[in-house]
Formats: C-alpha cells, structure tokens, sequence
C-alpha cells in the first residue's frame, strides 16, 4: 500500500509541488535565519576565539563584555603574575584605531589589537601571507585581508605596503584571516609598544591580561585565584565569549528579530503546509473510504497519510536545506559574509522543527480518515 | 399517502444456511428525537449462485442495508449472519479482515483511484493482503482480460469509458476471489446499452455456486439479469420473488407506481 500512498501524493501535481514548496520556504527561512543570528553572535566574541594561547582573560570587574572595557594599570599586570598558579601573564590592548592610506587618502577605522612584544601572545595563527614573527620588526603591523582588500583594492595580497595610524607610519609585514568581528571592521595586531603610542593618550591602556595557567593548574581554579588575590574578574575565554554572545543577546534586539522571522516562517509553514495537506487528505477522503470497504484497516490508511505527509516533509526539508547550504556556498567567497555557515546543529533543529510541522499539518487530516465511515462510498 | 399501504407479509423461506441471513434487522441513525430508522426489522436472505436484485425506492433503506450486510455499518438489532458469521461478533480489525478476505464490492461512482491504472486499481484488494505489487498486478492484468479490457490495463481511469471503469470496478470485486459480491447500482452512471453489456459481463463472471451476489439497482431494464428480486420500502422488504414470475396483482401495481417502474 505504499505504493498506493505514492502514487495518491505525486500525483496531484500541483499540490504535491505546492507542499513540497512550502516545507521547503518554511525550512529555508529557518534555517538560514538561524544560521546568521549564530553567525553573528559568534562574531561578538571572534577576538576571543583568535587568541589561542591564552587561558584566562583578566579585565576590570566591571567588564561586561569584548566590545566595552575599562583599561587596567600597568601594575595589575605584576600582580596577576604573582598569583600562584600563572605561567605567564601578558598585556593586551584593543582598541579602535584610524587607518589610512597615505597615497589616496583612503581612511577606515580598525580594531587595533596590541600584543605583547616579546612573547606575540595573541597574535594571528590563521596567516594568509607571511608569518605573525615579523611583527618583531620595527614599526610593523598585520592587517587582515578584509582590511587590505579595503585599502588596496584589486591588489594581490603582499606585504610592504604602508598604512598610517595617528600620524605613524607602518609597514604591512603579514596578512592574516581573522575571523569576523560583529562590527565587521578590519583587525589589525602590532606590538603592544607600538600600539601604546597609536591610540589615543588615556592614564591606562592596557585592555586586558592575558594569563596562561602552570601545569597542573586548573583554569577554573586559577580564575578563583587571580580573583582573590587582586579582586580583578578573571573569565576563562570560553566564559568571556559566552559573556559576550550573552550581553548581545540580552541588550540588543537582534535575537528578537530574527526569533520572529524564525517563528513566523514556522506559522506560516504550519498553516499553508497543514491546510494544503488537510485539503489534499480532503479531495482523496472517497478514495480512503473506499479502500476502508474494501478491507484496508484504519490503522493502514492512517500510516499511508502519516506516509504521504512525511515524504512530503523530507523532500522539503531537504529542498530548504539545500537551498540554504547553497546560500551559504555562493556567500561564503564574500569577505563581508564570511563567518556564516549552516551549523549540523541548526539541521537537526530545523528537521525537528519540520516534524512538528508535517505532525501539526497531518493531525487533522488523520483524524478525519480514522473516523471516516466506509459506507461513505455508497453516498453518491 | 402510499407509505400508508399496508403489503402483505414478506415470503421467505427461512433458510439460515444462506449466504446472507437476516432477521429483524434494524438500523437506527442518531438518538432521541432526532433518532432516525432507516432498516425496521428487515428479514431478507441471499443464496449463494444467484444475483439477487435489491429493488426500491430512494431512501428506502436499500444502501443501508447493503452497507450492514457489507460490514461497514452495524446494525442496531436483529440477527445477520454473512456466510455463516455472526457479523455482531466480529469487531474492528476482525470485520475488516472479513469484507478483505470474503466480500466485493462495485460501487455506483466506481471510486476507482485516479493514481492508479486500471490493473493496479483491480489489485488493491491483493495489494492491501499483501500480494507483491508485481503478482498482485499480473493477476488484475488477466482478470481485466477475461472482462474484455485487457488491452486498457496501463491505462489510467481518467482514460477510460464509463463502462470501463465500472469493469475495472468488477476486477477489483472479484480479483480476491470472494463468497460475496456486493453491487451498488453499478449501472446507474452508464447509458442503457453499456449498463445491460455491464450486467451481463457480471452474470458471466460473478456468478458461481459458492458465490452470492447482491446487486441494488433503479434500472427495470436489468432484473432479467438476476435470479431473484427484493423489493424493499420503508426500511423493510416486502416482496422477494425470482425473477420472471408474473405479477401479483395489487402489490406489484403498487410496487411499479412507487418504482416508476
């Protein structure tokens, strides 16, 4: 009989394309939406996941998120390498710097990034050009391809070229691909000495500390230490992204908006998948009886519409997922876009989402075939 | 008022060995006031090689009752037995596997699947015991043969006659080889010449010693097709006779003017 379910579903062209479509719209918008809101937060906290060496990020206790950051003395710095239980600890300055380009003009603000001189502790590891060692050159600086693209348009990447920042001249010596940040601005890393004396004069400049745990030592036990013994907050970078994503979500509107999208597109899916399925089961209800006289049981029947509405929720589903992946395909060679991706995660919410759907759309239509009276096949 | 007519008691011939068995059969619709009689203590019985016609007028009860004896409806009281079953014992999946193992039905309207072709549409019964689709079709294939349409097996209903359907209808009553045949005006949708080749093609492959068959039919221009004729009103049957013997007087003028016969 499933042969028969088959053939009922496929072969109403128009219906079957019209639910098929649906699913599909439905589990694109979703999917795709999903997939930029993770995207985007995930870019709130791309400066953290870049650094790589470090385990605990330490920052003014009043440090709510990345983006906003009150400076540290220089002194603090001593103090977190005299906790117990810290290999190292190394300055870090972020900041938001002008960059131009002295031949044209060309000015753009940059997330300036100063890391500490001797050890390059937090410098770039996913370098498209050269390596983060030539930054021990003088005056030099690592711009990222999305901010070299910018300042030299059309140019093959290589390095040499100069930028200037507050009146200093500074020569590219490494192209790295960072990932994006949420405000999608250029990233460039100069040594914390060099990037002193690039942004603007404040008492302290110092961002963060960037710790490294001795063996042995617990991150979550040397955050508790560095915490008592100089009151700073001390966030492992795991929690500082969280921390992060957290504030955004919390103090913007952007998760609201896309869960409406998101939400919407699930209505919307539901109600025009389950009314066009209910006025398929509908149009097809003689037929059920029909097979209901002639000896097929309910249960049977009720399995052939659960049938017809799961392949017609599969074929979407796969449709809209493809459509998405083939969204992010055709996207991903954008710098501006890059960073967006369809997590497995958000595949497996949407398939479960879907199965909602096609459950929701199919319950009325399986409740009527389970009371449909056979001797309906006997009315004219 | 004719529903005032009184008619003589129905002749029977109390033979519980028929292949349909019914005593005081009874049929109710909704309950309390709005509770509706459609069978009031029908007697009636149908034997195996014979086409029984079921003649009446509209709403007379004719349908329901075949849909009582066919098992999709439950009677309200009574005794019916189908092929020597107590068909009040027999309970959801057991009445449905009874009509899948031992009754056929043609319906007026075909209600032939438009999805499929004419020999899938006759292998559903096969297809719903769970015959392979490749036999279950080959056999609707030669059963479609044997009724003359053999040629339009690939063919879907929306391609085919009136009358062809209603053969594809036939094959797919007779294809499992069932103890009874349950006919609903089968020739109702069809011109008189078709209706006639129609019945004739079901007195020639239908009708066998161990098969009964009921046909329920307006049309006066078939009952020389069937064996016997029970003439129903007003929830009851009040005439069964065979077919050819002559007119009783008042009942059967009765009967014409009530059939528009």
């Amino acid at each position: 009989m499933t042969y028969v379910a088959w053939q009922m579903l496929t072969t109403d062209r128009a219906k079957y394309l019209g639910l098929i479509f649906t699913i599909a719209f439905s589990t694109f918008l979703m999917s795709q939406q999903t997939s930029i809101f993770l995207g985007l937060m995930n870019r709130t906290r791309s400066q953290i996941s870049d650094v790589r060496d470090a385990d605990i990020w330490v920052m003014d206790p009043k440090t709510q998120y990345l983006d906003e950051v009150k400076s540290l003395p220089d002194q603090d710095l001593h103090r977190i390498r005299g906790v117990t239980g810290v290999e190292w600890a190394v300055p870090l300055l972020k900041s938001v710097a002008r960059a131009k380009v002295h031949s044209d003009g060309r000015f753009r603000a940059v997330i300036l990034m100063g890391i500490d001189d001797g050890s390059l502790i937090g410098a770039p590891h996913n370098m498209a050009v050269a390596n983060f060692d030539a930054l021990r050159e003088p005056d030099s600086i690592i711009i990222d391809r999305v901010g070299f693209e910018f300042f030299f348009p059309g140019e093959p990447l290589s390095t040499g070229k100069q930028i200037e920042i507050n009146d200093h001249i500074l020569r590219i010596v490494g192209i790295c691909n960072s990932a994006a940040p949420f405000v999608n601005l250029p990233v460039a890393y100069t040594r914390y000495s060099i990037a002193l004396g690039l942004v603007g004069q404040e008492r302290n400049l110092m961002s963060f500390i960037l710790a490294k745990a001795s063996p042995g030592i617990a991150k979550s036990e040397l955050v508790q230490r560095i915490l008592e013994a100089t009151q700073l907050r001390a966030l492992t970078g795991e929690q500082f992204g969280w921390e992060t994503i957290l504030y955004y979500i919390k103090h913007t509107g952007i998760p609201i908006n896309f869960a409406i999208t998101v939400i919407v597109s699930l209505i919307v899916g539901t109600v025009v998948a389950g009314q066009t399925f209910y006025l398929f089961v509908l149009e097809n209800m003689k037929q059920f009886g029909a097979l209901k006289a002639i000896g097929v049981t309910t249960r049977r029947i009720v399995r052939m519409v659960l049938l017809q509405a799961m392949v017609v929720g599969a074929i979407g589903y796969c449709i809209g997922i493809a459509m998405t992946a083939a969204f992010f395909e055709v996207t991903k060679g954008s710098l501006d876009l890059r960073g967006f991706y369809l997590p497995q995660q958000v595949m497996a919410g949407v398939a479960g989402i879907v199965l909602v759907i096609v459950a929701l759309a199919s319950f009325m239509s399986v409740r009527r075939v389970a009371v449909l009276e056979p001797a309906v096949v006997f009315r004219g | 008022m004719p529903s005032a007519i009184e008619f003589p008691p129905p002749t029977h011939s109390r033979n519980e060995s028929a292949a349909v068995f019914c005593r005081n059969v009874t049929k109710d619709f909704g309950s309390g006031e709005g509770r509706v009689r459609a069978l009031d203590g029908v007697d009636f019985e149908v034997c195996s090689g014979e086409i029984t016609l079921l003649v009446g007028p509209s709403g007379c009860g004719k349908t329901t009752l075949l849909s009582v004896i066919g098992g999709l409806l439950n009677k309200s009281s009574g005794h019916l037995s189908v092929l020597g079953t107590d068909m009040q014992q027999l309970k959801g999946a057991a009445s449905v596997q009874f009509r899948l193992k031992n009754i056929g039905f043609v319906f007026q309207q075909y209600n032939l699947l438009p999805s499929l072709t004419a020999a899938e549409n006759a292998a559903v019964p096969l297809l719903a015991a769970g015959v392979r689709r490749k036999d279950a079709v080959a056999r609707a294939t030669a059963i479609l043969e044997d009724l003359g349409i053999g040629t339009r097996a690939h063919a879907f209903p929306s391609r085919l006659s009136g009358g062809q359907q209603q053969r594809v209808a036939i094959a797919r009553a007779l294809i499992h080889e069932p103890k009874l045949l349950v006919c609903d005006e089968p020739t109702a949708a069809l011109d008189a010449e078709t209706g006639r080749s129609v019945m004739k093609l079901l007195r020639q492959t239908a009708v066998r010693p161990d098969r009964a068959v009921i046909v329920v039919t307006h049309d006066s221009r078939v009952f020389d097709f069937g064996d016997r004729i029970a003439y129903m009103n007003d929830g009851r049957i009040i005439k069964t006779e065979a077919v050819g013997t002559p007119p009783e007087s008042a009942v059967h003028e009765i009967l014409q003017r009530r059939l528009h016969l």
